[in-house]
């Protein structure tokens, strides 16, 4: 099977090739160093001096920062940072981009996140007019350049860097809010984790001709590219999405919805002590119900109780299982449970061409203190996740799986009027989560608040390295 | 005798016609003005909503109307003739989209409707069908006016844009949904009905709220 890996990935195009023209991170992750993060959240002063820096940052010359590829093996390089660029429609617009390629954006992006925050649920306290960072100011938000580094001051000089290319007359920060954020890991185990405690980057799809199935098994089929990179078939048959125009501008590129959610630890701790209070179910396995993994990231589905869970220490399979055989009705694993509800395996669902087509590329770093019930200094700072998901159409992807799956529970009846229990937009009035048992009434659980509060967000466009040069000769 | 009858027979018209409540000089007025504030106010669209109420996603109706380029029967012949012969796929790729109700293709008045009632997102419907049905949309196109780019599966955006062009207006089904200032109610309506020639008015759900899996599954017959 590691055969496949370095062969063709699309088409004729081969891994080598792809990865020096694509932006890192994107395929694959940049890696356990990189633990620290900022995302510079920019607006564009003078659109010949922001495409001067453009062209810096990829023509190899250190004077300037380089975008990483996604071919620079960072690790091994010893390179202590790397580099990212998204621009919105604004974005393009303002440096320059003409309008006879803007018409080719598919109208999700044009429109930006701003205007579909009713299909994302950013309703009531996630909707814009509470968002931070002046996230909300569409027409001013035209970059997202994100910084991965070793250590803050690795990532502090590289942003000192990008903001003085072009004597600094590029462009400048939208706002003084940062968007700082740096990975957590658990103090007993080590292991890296959110602020609500699980263990985080588990599941991830994995790419036909990229990876290496055998490296860690999945009953998952390998996705092809074209689920996350423009100008290769989609997951969905007879279905290509649109690469914006011309050609060397939209290939190789894909989207990305940002996303700054503010995570409520304390409420999400005081739901599962009121739960055992109300039934006398333990903690640890409400909380594993609710996501479908324990907090260790043992899914439910290969170990159901917290003794299995306890002994379960083969890393390399924490995917390798599927709903289709032995839990149809959620018994195991709740049908509304985080991971199967927003990645349904193999399991029949109501739209039956949409288990797979939905994939998303998620890489979130958390952000604010680790939640301590006992350290008042921190207890009520704000805490949660800097996302990025990426994926080749914002449209099909991240918004059906917020629209339909997240929060609408469409995809089985069983749960449909119901949202996610963890990141869905859930009202106390309204929100409800079944948790199926053998032989006895399900157990459902009522009242419980929103635990994942939309604090801001943008959708991007990440170009290939050959189209960011192709900006950065514009004249407009 | 002729021309006095003539005569009491046209100011009997007319009297007919000023209090015909359609042809009332108000009527006219209010015309007049719709036409003028159409184009102060620019394009207007129905404001989406932004509740999260399930109800909202669900049994939502759309109305395709598509001009044919030909109006002759022999044309709808052809048509009738090409949806014969797409039926299997469009039955069995409706199936499986999973969110539809029912869809139905008529011909009215030279115009070839698909009229239906899905669950979900209007674009993720869109979408859906044409991942399952997009051949027969493409043999679609050949019957109607200014088609869509074909085939629909590489033109996905397009496509989807140019339903929504051919999609009657939905008017809310709550005034506050036209607008929240009431005193420019009547005029926001006209101005939308001055915009959008089809237009969908009320809609009768007979199960409100309840998605096509949960009625197939109540009723024990599979979704």
């Amino acid at each position: 099977m590691g055969g496949a890996v370095g062969g063709a990935v699309g088409g004729a195009v081969s891994l080598p090739w792809l990865m020096r023209e694509l932006q890192g991170n994107i395929l694959r992750a940049y890696g356990e160093r990189y633990r620290v993060v900022r995302h510079l959240v920019l607006t564009v002063d003078d659109a010949a001096a922001a495409r001067l820096a453009l062209g810096l940052m990829v023509d190899g010359d250190r004077s300037t920062p380089d975008v990483t590829s996604a071919e620079r093996p960072p690790r091994e390089a010893g390179y202590r940072w790397c580099l990212n660029v998204g621009f919105t429609f604004a974005g393009l617009a303002a440096v320059g981009v003409p309008a006879s390629s803007l018409d080719t954006f598919p109208p999700e992006f044009t429109k930006g996140m701003v205007a579909r925050a009713a299909r994302l649920g950013d309703v009531g306290d996630s909707a814009p007019g509470r968002w931070v960072g002046g996230l909300a100011d569409t027409q001013r938000v035209h970059l997202v350049v994100t910084v991965h580094g070793w250590t803050r001051a690795d990532v502090d000089q590289i942003c000192e860097e990008v903001m003085a290319a072009a004597r600094g007359r590029a462009f400048s920060p939208i706002s003084d809010d940062v968007f700082d954020g740096e990975v957590l890991y658990d103090p007993v185990t080590g292991r890296r984790i959110v602020h609500f405690g699980y263990a985080d980057g588990i599941s991830q799809p994995r790419f036909l001709g990229v990876h290496d199935p055998s490296a860690a098994p999945d009953q998952l089929p390998l996705a092809p590219v074209g689920v996350v990179l423009l100008g290769y078939p989609s997951a969905i048959p007879s279905v290509n999405w649109n690469v914006p125009q011309p050609d060397v501008l939209g290939r190789n590129g894909t989207f990305n919805a940002f996303r700054v959610l503010g995570q409520d630890v304390a409420g999400f701790d005081d739901f599962l002590a009121r739960v055992e209070g109300d039934h006398g179910v333990d903690r640890e396995l409400t909380a594993a119900k609710l996501c479908g993994r324990w907090r260790s990231g043992v899914p439910l589905s290969l170990a159901p109780t917290a003794a299995e869970a306890e002994a379960f220490h083969e890393d390399r399979h924490l995917n390798e299982f599927d709903y289709v055989d032995g839990d149809p009705d959620g018994v195991v694993c709740p049908i509304g449970a985080h991971i199967r509800r927003t990645n349904p395996r193999g399991a029949h669902i109501v739209q039956r061409s949409s288990n797979r087509s939905r994939a998303l590329i998620r890489r979130g770093i958390p952000y604010g203190p680790r939640w301590d019930p006992d350290d008042a200094a921190t207890r009520d700072a704000p805490r949660g996740l800097l996302g990025n998901f990426f994926c080749a159409s914002l449209a099909a992807q991240f918004e059906a799986m917020q629209y339909d799956w997240v929060n609408l529970g469409f995809q089985d009846p069983r749960i449909t009027g119901t949202n996610d229990p963890m990141i869905g937009a859930n009202d106390p009035a309204t929100s409800t989560f079944s948790w199926p048992r053998q032989g006895t009434e399900p157990l459902v659980l009522r009242g419980f608040k929103r635990f994942v509060v939309t604090r801001g967000g943008a959708y991007t466009f990440l170009p290939s390295l050959p189209a960011l040069r192709w900006i950065a000769g514009q004249t407009g | 005798m002729g021309q006095v009858s003539a005569v009491r027979e046209a100011w009997a018209g007319f009297r007919r016609y000023l209090r015909d409540p359609m042809r009332a000089p108000s009527v006219m007025l209010g015309s007049v003005l719709t036409a003028f504030w159409s184009r102060v106010e620019g394009p207007l669209d129905v404001p989406q909503r932004s509740s999260l109420a399930p109800s909202d996603n669900l049994q939502t109706p759309m109305n395709l109307v598509m001009p044919l380029r030909f109006p002759q029967v022999a044309f709808r012949g052809q048509l009738g003739k090409m949806l014969f012969q797409e039926t299997d796929q469009i039955l069995v790729g409706l199936n499986n989209v999973g969110t539809v109700h029912f869809a139905r293709f008529d011909v009215i008045e030279g115009n070839l409707c698909m009229f239906s009632i899905f669950d979900g997102d209007f674009n993720g419907y869109i979408r859906d069908f044409i991942g399952v049905i997009g051949q027969a949309f493409d043999r679609i196109m050949d019957f109607v006016e200014d088609p869509a780019p074909t085939p629909c599966g590489s033109h996905v955006d397009e496509f989807i844009e140019w339903v929504r062009l051919h999609d009657a207006l939905q008017l809310p089904e709550l005034a506050t949904d036209v607008t929240s200032d009431l005193v420019a109610l009547q005029r926001r309506t006209l101005v939308l009905l001055h915009q959008h020639p089809n237009v969908q008015m009320g809609i009768y759900r007979g199960y409100p709220g309840y998605s096509v899996a949960q009625i197939r599954d109540g009723l024990g017959i599979g979704w």
